[in-house]
């Protein structure tokens, strides 16, 4: 049974993909869904939810349409989330790579490198990245990498230590094959696998540190952000709870959907593990 | 013979689950008290199968058609109590954590039939002892990664033995293990058998080594039992063809040196889509059209006889 | 005499197990002549594969020189070592361990030409399926996995990777340990002959004195890291000096042969 099916016996998964795909189709489809700019004025301000036929989640304190500004937000969470999450499986799997394959002083330097940067809690390191460098969304995605990129690399430091002791890493170095083209071609495709089932994590904590750092209104201002929208919503609270409420909906979905996906991810791989 | 069997196998057929392949069929085999049954096949062969059916150690997943009945035992064996086996991997089977003395006693004290005047730690000792390890008292205090493959191997058959079974599986017991120590404990072995009176499995893929310490054999391929016999009967006269290519294969020390191999071209069929008719047919030298198109007949008697339609031909 | 194909000389290597060092190798020498089998026998744990790791430079040696070809191979390093060895290849095992699951057998084959350029790209697929051929396995096989072969068919392609450099010395760690007894009469009568169409020497680690019979034009036994008994096989077989080499004998079960004259029950 290839990996791909046991995926699709996983209802978990099913059910993390659908939620997943739609949001990718709302995302990706935002400029036709609701054209313009989701920050013009549209309505008159703190207009409810179902009121109103042009704005039927309703508009904020400015007259601003809250469904474009979720509908756009939905870009930015997914964009962060998962370029976020990219860039911290990268750098996470080179370094992981080259301290297992190098080992000795270079692995030492590397693993506390990496200690230094997971004594000091995530959020904080991309809260006073962002507040130095200013807010952009390269900024923010490197800010939220730079929190996220040592998981990844001491799980695939474990992996390939394991896995360099194997028989056709020895081959491999048999035939004269080089240092990187070993590490390249036959470690790191087996010290992948684990490292996607954790990618589920890394990919939900992007999306919840980028909403948090927009709440705290350090996320780009030129763009419509679901943190951004519940800090907004917060003045009013109690006349216009609807304000933090969808977009807060929308990010437990998002969210719950990754995990899905995750787990989905995690049972196609696990099963694959005990078969061999 | 006119006890009842220990074992008695008719016509079984196993799968490990609904939509697998089956890994055994049609096998019918009778184990007696005091017997010494090899069964000698490659790996896929479905060997280990028929070890943990006669053992009655079938996993919760598998589906047996067929009769397995223990006559000679009453009922369903215990496992570990009426039957004791020996797995290639000793590390399955030990507790890496717990000293060898005190996991041996626990077997004892688990299946201790009756008061007795030692304590369980006593008789662990005396088990040890009694498979030959040195310093049985000292060594009962060790742990199991403190030992050697070949002695983690001899604390594995204290613990079969350990429950006082009057059968002893040993499933490629000794396969993983350099031929020095190999050949002391499959001697272990058959001093053991001798003198509990144990009936003996013997699970190997090595027919001379079969030879050695079995007073039958039998040989399966593919899922099927091809040819059992008494050990005399069948080296001297084998009725089928994969049987004579087995000893054919045997590297032996009285084999003039040099030259090429006896071979048997090919390999082991998937089990998911065996070859119809005989499944040795395509690897067979003496293979006729005939082969292919049916179950092969059983020449001979259930307990001594080959799956072939040349076994006759074969027969002395 | 003609000049060895590789040639040892004093090899040492200490393992640290613990507060206790083991002498894995114990002044080690070995001589291998092209177109010889040499068998390095023991049980386990007698230091023949560390000493095969140690000639393939899988690791560093204690001490002792080895000369491939005339050169100095533990003086190679990096690049120069890589190279040099297109010479020397191995065979491992377990081909199940010893090919990357991942890849096809098209690959694994094509990987050592690659490396060692000795093909160019274009004519690389021809180059496999020759190399398939001449270890008798058919050339639609290259784009499979190697997941989808018998264990045979496995330490085939595993031969053709390591012949597809045309090496003067093959080191062969147990390569039929791992196989179904019908299956390793194959492997070997292969071995055989390629060894005898290229001349490649070949350094044979077995346990099995049968198979070392059948194989091997030398001897040498090793017993806890040192080398207790060495000479032609026809010698030694037939009268073993080391207690070592007893045992080894000893071990090797034996068939009847046939016709018995045993009575059936």
């Amino acid at each position: 049974m290839s990996g791909l099916s046991r995926f699709r016996g996983s209802a978990d998964g099913i059910a993390g993909a659908a939620v997943l795909a739609l949001l990718a189709i709302v995302a990706i489809a935002a400029p036709v869904l609701s054209p313009g700019d989701p920050l013009n004025i549209v309505g008159a301000p703190l207009t409810r939810p179902f009121e109103a036929w042009a704005t039927p989640l309703g508009t904020d304190r400015l007259g601003r349409d809250v469904l474009a500004m979720i509908v756009h937000g939905a870009r930015t969470s997914l964009t962060v989330g998962l370029a976020a999450a990219l860039v911290a499986i990268a750098v996470g799997s080179a370094v992981g790579t080259l301290a297992g394959l190098m080992g000795g002083w270079i692995d030492e330097a590397l693993m506390r490198v990496t200690e230094a940067f997971q004594t000091v809690p995530g959020f904080l390191l991309a809260l006073a990245f962002v507040s130095t460098v200013g807010p952009s969304l390269a900024a923010i995605v490197v800010a939220i990498a730079l929190g996220a990129w040592t998981g990844p690399a001491r799980l695939v430091r474990a992996e390939v230590l394991s896995i360099r002791e194997r028989d056709f890493v020895a081959s491999a170095r048999v035939i004269g094959m080089h240092p990187l083209a070993i590490a390249w071609r036959e470690v790191l495709p087996h010290a992948l696998p684990p490292v996607v089932a954790l990618a589920s994590v890394i990919v939900a904590g992007a999306i919840l540190t980028e909403a948090a750092l927009s709440f705290l209104g350090l996320g780009d201002p030129n763009r419509a952000t679901w943190g951004g929208l519940i800090a907004e919503g917060r003045s009013v609270l109690r006349s216009a709870p609807f304000l933090s409420i969808w977009p807060g909906l929308a990010l437990v979905v998002t969210v719950l959907g990754v995990h899905l996906t995750g787990e989905g991810v995690v049972a196609a791989l696990a099963l694959r593990r005990s078969q061999a | 013979m006119s006890a009842a069997p220990l074992v008695s196998l008719r016509d079984v057929s196993v799968r490990y689950g609904p939509a697998t392949p089956r890994v055994l069929g049609h096998v019918t085999l009778d184990l007696m008290a005091g017997d010494r049954l090899a069964v000698i096949g490659e790996s896929g062969s479905g060997k280990s199968t028929l070890a943990l059916a006669l053992a009655g150690l079938l996993p919760k997943g598998a589906a047996a058609e067929g009769r397995i009945a223990w006559p000679g035992l009453g009922e369903k064996p215990l496992p570990g109590r009426d039957i004791g086996i020996v797995y290639q991997d000793p590390s399955g089977s030990l507790d890496p954590v717990m000293r060898i003395g005190d996991q041996v006693a626990e077997v004892v004290a688990a299946h201790a039939a009756g008061p007795t005047d030692r304590s369980p730690r006593e008789q662990a000792v005396e088990l040890l002892a009694r498979v030959e390890l040195p310093d049985p008292a000292n060594l009962a205090r060790s742990y199991p990664h403190q030992l050697s493959g070949g002695q983690r191997q001899r604390v594995a058959l204290a613990l079969a033995l350990a429950g006082r079974p009057r059968v002893l599986v040993a499933d490629e017991a000794t396969s993983a293990l350099d031929p020095v120590v190999q050949s002391r404990l499959v001697g272990l072995i058959g001093r053991l058998c001798d003198e509990e009176g144990l009936a003996l499995v013997f699970v190997t893929h090595d027919i001379a080594l079969a030879a050695s310490l079995a007073s039958r054999l039998a040989v399966v391929y593919a899922g099927r039992l091809v040819e059992i016999g008494p050990r005399g009967r069948v080296l001297a006269h084998p009725r089928h063809p994969y049987t004579r290519a087995l000893m054919a294969a045997h590297l032996g020390l009285d084999r003039p040196p040099g030259g090429r191999l006896a071979t048997v071209e090919g390999s082991p069929p998937d089990l998911a889509s065996p070859p119809p008719g005989c499944r040795f047919a395509p690897r067979c030298s003496l293979a006729v059209a005939g082969c292919t198109s049916g179950d092969p007949p059983w020449y001979g008697e259930p307990d001594d006889g080959a799956a072939c339609v040349f076994a006759e031909r074969l027969a002395p | 005499m003609t000049a060895p194909a590789i040639e040892a000389r004093g090899l040492r290597k200490t393992f640290r197990s613990g507060s206790r060092t083991v002498a894995a190798l114990d002044d080690v020498s070995l001589t291998l002549a092209p177109g010889e089998t040499l068998a390095v026998v023991g049980a386990s744990g007698s230091g023949k594969t560390t000493l095969a790791r140690a000639l393939m430079r899988l690791f560093d040696l204690d001490g002792g020189s080895v000369s491939l070809r005339g050169r100095d191979l533990l003086a190679l390093s990096g690049a120069a070592l890589r190279a040099e060895r297109r010479h020397l290849q191995m065979v491992f095992q377990d081909p199940a361990a010893a090919l990357n699951p991942r890849a096809t057998i098209g690959r694994v084959i094509e990987d050592p030409l690659r490396v060692h350029s000795i093909v160019p790209a274009s004519r690389r697929r021809d180059a496999v399926s020759g190399l398939l051929a001449r270890v008798g396995l058919p050339a639609d096989l290259a784009d499979r996995p190697v997941h989808a072969l018998s264990g045979g068919q496995r330490q085939r392609v595993a031969i053709a990777r390591a012949m597809a450099t045309q090496p003067a010395v093959l080191v062969l760690d147990e390569p039929v340990s791992a196989l179904d007894v019908s299956v390793r009469g194959q492997i070997l009568n292969l071995l055989m002959d390629l060894q005898r169409e290229d001349g490649i020497a070949y350094l044979f680690i077995s346990h099995d004195m049968g198979v070392v019979r059948a194989v091997a034009d030398r001897v040498a036994v090793m017993a806890a890291g040192r080398i207790v008994e060495a000479g032609h096989t026809a010698t030694v077989f037939a009268s073993p000096q080391a207690a070592e080499t007893r045992a080894l004998l000893d071990a090797v079960p034996h068939l009847p042969p046939r016709p018995a004259d045993e009575v059936s029950r």
